[in-house]
């Protein structure tokens, strides 16, 4: 047999099982949930459902409550996804070095993304409350008290701080693991060449790193444009205070559970799915693509 | 490293490496403290160490049936993650290094489907499910989970950035595309196939969507399911709910303190060549 | 050869698996044949399961070919019952809570239950407890299985030291919040929402629904909730929020607060929390008549059983006079029959006043859109309170504007 037969062969045993259970159980109820964006279809009254084509993504792009979602929804992860990244970057190398106590820092760097919501939650009532610790200590610096979790200006920061501190712990792990792959003879050899510690990070960990780093700030981008667990907390699930906290996500499950519209729920699904592609698509093409061409102008 | 760092950058670097320890781990002690709290003093947002017991522990795992729902949650979990991991590092390894007809495609759609709002497929999915006659089974609550794009993608980044050469070099051995996975590259993966072992774990031992409208039994709780079957709201008091997310999140800490020695630094590139 | 060891460990797991599946599968599907099964969907917290299972032991023990099978709902209960309707799995009896039985009824869910009430057993009920479970036709579609209603909490021994008595109008209610409001006290503990200020509305002569449609912005409830918001903003109430707690209660058993505003539920919360806090309750202070409100949880019958009748007589084994017996001693919610009410109030005294004020509480029930009316009046009430240039007015009629797009929408 030819050998792009053999890989071709090959290729599909591996990925068989994988690509029927994605079939069955994901893209079967993903084309159904498109399907019901071009109708009027009321959760409780499905079978006097309506096609109604492009009325739902009409209404969507004239609504200003879904501007405001999507805008609260991109503002977090602009803020979100490189903080994060970073710390955990920061989280995975320390965690990596020889250092007493290694196994301590590993297992408290990763014990937020153990630690369940509602635990996490209270403890940052606790924390942010009004007379709380947060900001008695910012008012070593002069600032002045604020209400975190009733003052629009606070509410969607106050998210921000949340979903970092909880997310960081994971995303630490697959630093961790990649750091796994880098031989430390290249270390050697740069330390060998003078190179100091901050330039071995820059030239020899952070490109050695760029695949898992391209997973880190894809999924965090993804994940970060599906908030809803953080908003729901705070806002006791109205995206509250002035709305300051509604994301896409709260906005779609509000209409399709509480007002039953799920064909309306679902464009929404619809609309935020071509966002974060799109995205994602520009992402692949920085850390895959561009490098590649570089790479070969380079040659 | 350590000869070019100044006495300064190591106070610096001890200074924020603990710093984020506490900050780390202080939402986990506080939880601890409160659900040892009696609960008159639970509510209440200062530190008082008076009075401090086990008594809500007790409370809940006597009134309760949590071993039945430790059991539901701990077999869940481990079929998940044993078949889940295989399949994923299969598929992984398959997107990264094998260059077969449709590769690109089925990269494309499970990027996509990390993009798909879980929310709105609830519906469909339990259509589905309950055609199935998956509700309220164990195997409902297995097969549906083990597909996971988010491992698929991880697998593929690090088989990635796996270097060709031993693989060209395990080819002109004779070895094929079979032997190369099992012999070369899934040895070598061994960091992140811890990795994606603790992310399914933990995945399948907080899902909380799917399975809630699944189980519709007592008997079939998870933990998850069981702790939110607690909370309603003017009868759950925070040193029981805390108590509760200390028996949800100590299996997993306990998992990771098993699986964290995998992770050893410096691997030296000898022992690939 | 690892490659065929490691694929036949997976084919074993999971058939392993699929014979554990189905081996549970049987235990709850393959009884005897002749015997029918009921499915009852509640809540799940034990408490209320406990009673329910109780409840249906008798049952069982009574009618030995039918099994009841309980069906608690963690989480979201109405994402969950909804999710298992459109998918034609929907338990044969629930729960129906008065905040949302329109939408289920408005949609054909639910099935009649007008034949499973006898004149006697109607004329045992408070009628404003059944009328939010009634079509627009005026047939039955729920039989109250309990309720609950508010009143005002006040601290004995704060008003003790201040020579107060408990207020009954709104002017005395505004005098007390702000002598008590001193030392770091508040006054009052108000939760800034329908769910609280709706008895304001109504003691000013206001309404919240006028011919099926909501009608927040009823120039009386402006009225009413321009008294409201006056307290929080000049100082003597404030919300939860702002008390940096989660809820009223947590507030009045810190004593945080001298007075707040809620339903029964909170005396059992008061044994856990305080129970040494000595405190008294009387109905909400009134301007032009006594009002409060209820929240009322009944027994639905899904329209698409395959054993109506035999799920109907559950349903009336589950509200008869003797079973709600059950509901008086244990204490929580109140009975919904008045024979029964009455047994409660001289089991548990000091929760009278929550049992008297039935016949004045109004529903917590907006038609097919009651969530979009909670969730605008809430996003009106919220921005009332934090924007000083927006009106009562203003943020009413916005909301009322709101809320009369997503009725034409359904």
């Amino acid at each position: 047999m030819k050998k792009q037969t053999l890989e071709n062969i090959a290729g599909w045993i591996f990925i068989a099982p994988v690509v029927i259970l994605m079939v069955v159980f994901i893209i079967g109820p993903a084309i159904f949930s498109f399907g019901l964006s071009f109708k009027d279809y009321n959760l409780l009254k499905p079978d006097q459902s309506t096609w109604v084509l492009f009325e739902n993504y009409k209404e969507l792009i004239s609504d200003p409550n879904f501007y405001q979602a999507l805008f609260n929804t991109l503002k977090y992860s602009i803020v979100v996804v490189p903080v994060q990244t970073f710390i955990a970057l920061c989280l995975a190398t320390v965690a990596n070095q020889k250092i007493r106590g290694k196994t301590f820092f590993r297992v408290a760097y990763y014990i937020p993304a153990v630690t369940s919501a509602v635990a996490s939650a209270s403890m940052f009532m606790f924390l942010f409350n009004t007379n709380g610790i947060a900001n008695k200590f910012l008012g070593l610096f002069g600032f002045k008290a604020v209400s975190w979790f009733t003052d629009p200006t606070y509410a969607l920061p106050l998210a921000m701080i949340m979903a970092i501190w909880s997310t960081v712990g994971t995303q630490m792990l697959v630093f961790l693991a990649g750091l796994q792959d880098i031989p430390s003879d290249v270390y050697e050899a740069a330390a060998i060449d003078g190179a100091t510690g901050m330039q071995q990070f820059k030239s020899i960990t952070i490109p050695m790193l760029s695949e898992k780093t391209m997973f880190v700030v894809v999924v965090g981008m993804i994940g970060t444009l599906q908030m809803f667990d953080q908003a729901f907390i705070i806002s006791g699930g109205t995206g509250g205070p002035l709305g300051s906290t509604t994301t896409v996500v709260l906005y779609l499950y509000n209409k399709a559970f509480g007002e039953n519209r799920l064909g309306y729920g679902s464009a929404v699904a619809v609309c935020l799915f071509i966002i974060i592609f799109t995205l994602t698509l520009l992402q692949k093409y920085y850390f895959e693509e561009r490098p590649k061409r570089l790479e070969r102008k380079v040659v | 490293m350590e000869k070019s760092v100044s006495k300064p950058m190591k106070f610096l670097f001890y200074f924020l490496t603990i710093g984020y320890a506490g900050i780390a781990l202080f939402p986990f002690f506080w939880a601890f403290y409160t659900s040892l709290r009696p609960t008159k003093e639970a509510f209440k947002l200062n530190f008082d160490f008076s009075g401090l017991s086990f008594d809500t522990y007790i409370n809940l795992i006597e009134k309760n049936d949590i071993l039945k729902w430790y059991f539901n949650s701990i077999v869940i979990a481990v079929c998940v993650t044993i078949i889940g991991v295989v399949l994923s590092t299969m598929a992984g390894y398959a997107l990264a290094r094998i260059n077969f007809k449709g590769k690109n495609i089925i990269f494309m759609t499970i990027l996509g489907i990390m993009m798909i709002p879980g929310q709105i497929t609830m519906i469909p999915q339990y259509m589905l499910l309950n055609e199935f006659n998956f509700v309220n089974t164990y195997v409902g609550l297995i097969i549906p989970f083990v597909f996971n794009a988010f491992n698929i993608f991880m697998m593929r980044q690090f088989f990635l950035s796996f270097p060709i050469s031993l693989e060209e070099a395990a080819e002109i051995d004779g070895l094929n595309r079979f032997g190369i996975f099992f012999k070369i590259a899934l040895p070598l993966a061994k960091p992140a196939v811890t990795t994606i072992t603790i992310m399914t774990f933990m995945g399948s031992w907080n899902n909380f969507l799917m399975p809630n409208l699944l189980i519709t039994s007592r008997d079939m709780y998870t933990l998850p399911v069981g702790m939110a079957s607690l909370n309603s709201q003017y009868f759950s008091f925070p040193n029981q709910t805390m108590a509760g997310a200390m028996l949800l999140s100590i299996p997993m800490v306990i998992l990771f303190l098993i699986c964290q020695r995998y992770f050893i630094e410096g691997v030296t590139s000898s022992g690939i060549k | 050869m690892k490659l065929k060891k490691l694929l036949s460990l997976v084919l074993l797991g999971s058939m392993v698996v699929s014979l554990a599946g189905c081996g549970s599968d049987e235990e709850t599907s393959g009884e005897t044949p002749e015997k029918v099964s009921i499915t009852v969907a509640t809540y799940s917290d034990p408490f209320e399961v406990d009673i329910v299972t109780g409840q249906a032991e008798a049952y069982m023990a009574q009618n030995p070919d039918v099994e009841i099978i309980i069906e608690p709902i963690s989480g979201d209960f109405w994402e969950v019952l909804k999710t298992r309707m459109v998918a034609n799995d929907e338990p044969d009896v629930f729960y129906m809570d008065i905040f949302q039985a329109s939408q289920f009824i408005d949609a054909g869910k639910l099935a009649p239950l007008d034949d499973a009430m006898t004149e006697e057993d109607i004329a045992d009920f408070e009628p404003s407890l059944l009328n939010g479970f009634r079509g627009e036709d005026g047939v039955l579609y729920g039989i109250p299985k309990d309720f609950s209603t508010l009143a005002l909490y006040y601290n004995k021994a704060m008003f003790e030291e201040a020579g107060l008595n408990p207020p009954t109008t709104w002017d005395e209610l505004t005098k007390v919040s702000q002598a008590l409001t001193k030392d770091g006290v508040v006054g009052l503990s108000l939760q800034n929402g329908i769910d609280r200020a709706q008895p304001f509305f109504y003691s000013n002569g206001g309404s919240m629904m006028k011919d099926g449609k909501p009608t927040l912005n009823d120039p009386k409830n402006i009225e009413a909730y321009e008294y409201w918001i006056g307290l929080i903003k000049d100082g003597y109430a404030q919300t939860p929020q702002q008390l940096g707690v989660g809820w009223d209660g947590d507030a009045f058993a810190s004593e945080m607060v001298a007075m707040t505003i809620e339903g029964n539920w909170m005396v059992n919360s008061m044994i856990e929390l305080a129970p040494d806090l000595e405190y008294g309750v009387v109905p909400i202070p009134q301007k032009e008549q006594p009002a409060s409100m209820q929240f009322t949880v009944a027994y639905s019958l899904s329209n698409n059983t395959e054993h109506p009748d035999i799920a109907k007589d559950v349903i009336k084994f589950l509200t008869s006079a003797e079973q709600q017996q059950v509901v008086a001693d244990a204490g929580r919610s109140m009975p919904s029959r008045n024979t029964a009410l009455e047994e409660f109030k001289a089991k548990w005294p000091e929760r009278t006043v929550f049992a008297d004020l039935a016949p004045v509480a109004s529903e917590f029930n907006y038609g097919v859109i009651s969530s979009t009316v909670v969730d605008e009046t809430a996003r009106a009430m919220e921005k009332v309170l934090l924007d000083d240039s927006v009106t009562v007015k203003q943020a009413f009629d916005q909301a009322q504007a709101n809320i009369d797009k997503a009725l034409a929408q359904q």
